[in-house]
This record gives C-alpha cells, sequence and structure tokens, in this order.
C-alpha cells in the first residue's frame, strides 16, 4: 500500500496534533529533536501517537572521507529507540571534515572510492542504529570530472553492498538534472526503484545560474510528471510533500498531497503503481 | 583529486571564498560553488539571526550582521547541530562589539534561555511534594536548563523592555554584580534577578545540595530564626516558580 504523508514543520503540529489532519505518516528532521528534553521532543511524541513518524537527517555525513561520526550516530539511536520510526534517512552527501562542518549538502563525485567509504559508513550507521537507513539523492550544483559512473548506478551498488534503501527525491532529480545537463527521465527509468521505500517532492527556485533545491515553492508541472512516471516503476512507497520555507496553510499543503494521489492512481493505470 | 583532497578544497572555499581553493574543480563548476558558498554563510547568518533577536534588535540589524559576518569568516561551525553555533558567536560579542556596555550580557542570557529549551526533563520541585518529603534527607538540585548568570550591567532589564517592545532602559554599569536564575517552566525558559544568598545557594545545587544544608547556610548567616524563615521562603518561592527539582542521588 502507497502512503501519503507530509514534512511536518512547527507551523502545522496544531493541525496533526487536533486531529483536524490525518495523516498516513509524518517526516521530521531528525536533528531538530536529537536533544535531552524539552517541548520538542514531547511534541514529536504526541505526533507519534497520531500516526507513525519518519525521521529524515541531515548530518550524518556519510561521505565524509575522515570517517563515520559514530557519536552522533548514537545520538540518533537514543532518538529512534523512543519514536519507533517508519524509516530512517539521510543524504548521499557529506557534510563535515573535522573541525568544520557546513551544514549543507555538499555533492561527492561517484567514483570507486566513495562507494567503498560510503559503503562502510552505512554500514556502521545500519549497525549501531539496529536497522535499515535509506539514502536519498541529493539535489546538485556542480558535478565532478573524477565521476567513474552515474549516481542512480552508485545508489544502486551502495544497496546491493550494505543493504540500505533508497528515499528518491523527485525534485532532486530535476535540479540536478537542469542544472548538470542529463535528462532527468533518462534518471528515473535507470534508478534502482527495486530499493526505493520513500519518495520525497518538493518545489524548488531559479537561482543566478541554476536551479536551487529551496523547498520554497509549490510542485512543479515538471516534477510531477516526474513523480506519475517514477510511480509507473516503483512498488509501495511512501510520499510526501516537503517544504521548509515559505511555508503555506496546511491546506495548501493537503492539495498537493491530493495531487500527489491522483498522480499515483493515474500510474497505477498506467503500470506497476501502488 | 581524491575524497580527501576535494573535502579539503570544498572547506577552504567556504570558509574563505577563495577562488584558489577550487581552482582544480573547473571553470563550469563556478555557478554550483556560488550557490554552495551562498547557503553556507546564509544559513549560519539565520542561525544567529534566529539565536540572539534582541541582541541584534540592540545593536541594529546592520551592526549585527556586520559582526555576525565578521563571526562567520573567523569561526566555522564544528559540531553536527547548528544549536552549538551561537555559542561561539555569544563568547565573541563582548570582542566583536568592543563599545556596547550590554550586548555580550544579552548574547549570554539568550544563549542560556536558549539552551534551557531543550535541557533534559526534571520533575519540578512543587508544593503537593512538601508533605511527602523527608527534609531531613531531601536534595534539591536545578530544574530543566537550571543555571546562574553574573552580569556586570542592567542588560537583563533591557532584554526584558525588548522583549515586550517597550523602550529601553539606559544602558549602564550595575554598582553590584546581578546575579540571575535561568530555568525552565512549563516548556517556557525563563528567569529573575535575585539576591546574593539565592545566586550563591543555586549554584550550589549543581548537581545537588541538601535542604538541610541550605538551612544552616541561612542560619549562620541570618541566625536561626531568620536564617529558617529565609530558607522557607525561598523554598516556596522555587516550587511557584519550578525552579527546582528534588535531586536523585
Amino acid at each position: 500500500m502507497t502512503l501519503f504523508g507530509l514534512g511536518l514543520r512547527k507551523p502545522h503540529y496544531e493541525d496533526v496534533l487536533s486531529g483536524n489532519v490525518q495523516l498516513d505518516f509524518a517526516e521530521v528532521i531528525s536533528e531538530n529533536f536529537m536533544f535531552p528534553g524539552g517541548r520538542p521532543l514531547a511534541d514529536l511524541l504526541a505526533v507519534r501517537e497520531k500516526c507513525p513518524v519518519a525521521l529524515h537527517g541531515v548530518s550524518m555525513s556519510v561521505g565524509s572521507a575522515s570517517g563515520l561520526d559514530r557519536d552522533y550516530v548514537q545520538r540518533l539511536r537514543a532518538l529512534v529507540d523512543v519514536i519507533d520510526p517508519l524509516f530512517v534517512s539521510d543524504h548521499l552527501c557529506w557534510t563535515r571534515v573535522p573541525g568544520f562542518s557546513s551544514h549543507d549538502l555538499l555533492p561527492l563525485p561517484y567514483t570507486q572510492e566513495v562507494l567503498d567509504i560510503v559503503s562502510n559508513h552505512v554500514q556502521a550507521a545500519q549497525e549501531i542504529l539496529g536497522r535499515q537507513i535509506l539514502l536519498e539523492n541529493p539535489s546538485a550544483y556542480l558535478g565532478f570530472a573524477e565521476s567513474e559512473m552515474p549516481e542512480w548506478d552508485f545508489l544502486s551498488k551502495l544497496c546491493a553492498q550494505t543493504g540500505c534503501g533508497l528515499l528518491l527525491d523527485v525534485n532532486n532529480v530535476y535540479v540536478s538534472a537542469l542544472n548538470l545537463g542529463f535528462d532527468p527521465a533518462d534518471y528515473i527509468a535507470h534508478f534502482p526503484m527495486a530499493n526505493v521505500r520513500q519518495i520525497h517532492i518538493a518545489g524548488h527556485s531559479q537561482g543566478q545560474d541554476v536551479l536551487v533545491d529551496t523547498h520554497d515553492q509549490p510542485v512543479c508541472d515538471a516534477v510531477w510528471d516526474l513523480f506519475e512516471t517514477a510511480m509507473t516503476l516503483v512498488g509501495p512507497v511512501a510520499v510526501m510533500i516537503e517544504r521548509d520555507n515559505n511555508i503555506p496553510p496546511i491546506g495548501e499543503l493537503l492539495d498537493e498531497l491530493a495531487m500527489a494521489r491522483a498522480c499515483a492512481d493515474a500510474a497505477a493505470k498506467r503500470g506497476l503503481g501502488h | 583529486m581524491n575524497l580527501a583532497s576535494i573535502q579539503k578544497a570544498m572547506r577552504g572555499w567556504l570558509e574563505t571564498g577563495n577562488p584558489d581553493y577550487v581552482v582544480d574543480f573547473g571553470d563550469a563548476a563556478q555557478p554550483g560553488l556560488n550557490v554552495y558558498l551562498n547557503n553556507y554563510r546564509t544559513q549560519l547568518l539565520h542561525c544567529l539571526d534566529r539565536a540572539f533577536p534582541h541582541t541584534r534588535t540592540w545593536l541594529g540589524s546592520d551592526r549585527f550582521h556586520a559582526g555576525a559576518r565578521c563571526h562567520i569568516m573567523a569561526q566555522p561551525p564544528v559540531a553536527w547541530t547548528l544549536d552549538a553555533y551561537p555559542v561561539s558567536f555569544a563568547a565573541e560579542v563582548g570582542t566583536l562589539f568592543p563599545d556596547d556596555l550590554v550586548a555580550h550580557e544579552l548574547a549570554e542570557l539568550e544563549l542560556a534561555l536558549s539552551d534551557a529549551q531543550t535541557a533534559a526533563d526534571r520533575l519540578p520541585l512543587s508544593r503537593d511534594m512538601f508533605t511527602h518529603l523527608d527534609w531531613e534527607q531531601v536534595s534539591l538540585t536545578h530544574a530543566s536548563g537550571g543555571q546562574v548568570l553574573r552580569h556586570t550591567s542592567n542588560a537583563a532589564e533591557i532584554w526584558s523592555a525588548l522583549s515586550r517592545a517597550e523602550i529601553s532602559p539606559v544602558p549602564k554599569t550595575a554598582k553590584a554584580p546581578i546575579d540571575i536564575l535561568v530555568w525552565r517552566s512549563d516548556w517556557a525558559p525563563c528567569f529573575r534577578i535575585v539576591d546574593a544568598d539565592e545566586a550563591e545557594i543555586f549554584m550550589q545545587m549543581n548537581p545537588a545540595l541538601r535542604f538541610v544544608d541550605i538551612c544552616a547556610q541561612l542560619e549562620q548567616k541570618h541566625g536561626e530564626e531568620a536564617g529558617i524563615a529565609r530558607a522557607g521562603l525561598l523554598l516556596a518561592r522555587w516550587a511557584d516558580d519550578e525552579a527546582v527539582s528534588v535531586s536523585a542521588t
């Protein structure tokens, strides 16, 4: 069964906690709750009473050449033990080197060296967490001449080596494709859909020279088209709208979620679907 | 370039904006590099904006942002959480704005209030617990996020005025140090100015202080009757404010 949810942000907590909005699941940013106590964690536990929660991280940095931050993963494990999430996910990226944390999802070259490093880190993280993690394809603003394989191939090999799953961000595919000059439909056609457990749909903005993954706009038509195509190729997944900036009333996000359901229904008629 | 070299180069670019670090990325990478640089700096600036709203109002946005940009260039974030980044800024505010009497203490107070928001949960002492406790044995500790700040200016008064959008008092150096109790009550961080007695006792509650020792200290200072009365008043106030907890140890 395909699930439909939202990336839950502070302005919409009350909508969910009051019971006015029913979601199949809600996704939150893990790092916002990795504290000893306080209201954020109490609110998340209350949300957890209403619907399953997925934890989506931004700081695991599986692509750091300097190693995995095991203390970070242990803290995440503590949150996982409390929340019992539907999924635990992070990004195929790096964010840190010793003495420096960028707090941005920085790109990796897709080489055998990087595949070995990321595989080791994903395996170690899964061991500490005691469960599978999902990795999200990043939005990219530059490519590397060093890359030896396309991103989908890298992710496919990573899944085979580690048993991790994938979070397909359709907007990231579109943003990266336009920035780096590849065909987004071709990317979707090659993506290892059998490993996809979750899908993100989001909006972006036009920057000076590149598209920027801002999550501050409604989903555009081209991304809806890509999503529908992806849904013809994927099995049961958890689909959600991700909005982090310029956050509208929840009704607008629920309208987008209804659009996602319609696309999924259309995909089901076209192909495998849900 | 191997991965370590790429990450070293990218770090250099983000920290300094010096294109020499990323010359090997090629000309085609420049628009993308600019996006990453802008994301990095903007995110840190927004982080400091969110952490120090009243310090920013006090200094003025332009002045605050100029100082924040200097700090971002000099001190990159290290921790996995952005919530740790304001700590280093708060420590630098006095250096960044040396002619401002209160800015560093405003920032210190905002940081303490922010820390209290996500401090470990502790059940606060309440009046209805009084009859169930063995006061000969009980030890008290800080409630969630409890700490004492010692200020030399009227920054706390100014913070309160700014938080109510009122005209701020004139900044001044205090005649004697001002002790400020910070803690979290009913999920919200709060503070109040306390006298030297209360501050001294509160500081000793980290990790814990027996109530009989509190009484003994106050008796020694004020005499038996006045000391016990003072201990009772403090206990009642702490319970009403949810400022202390019963220590498990």
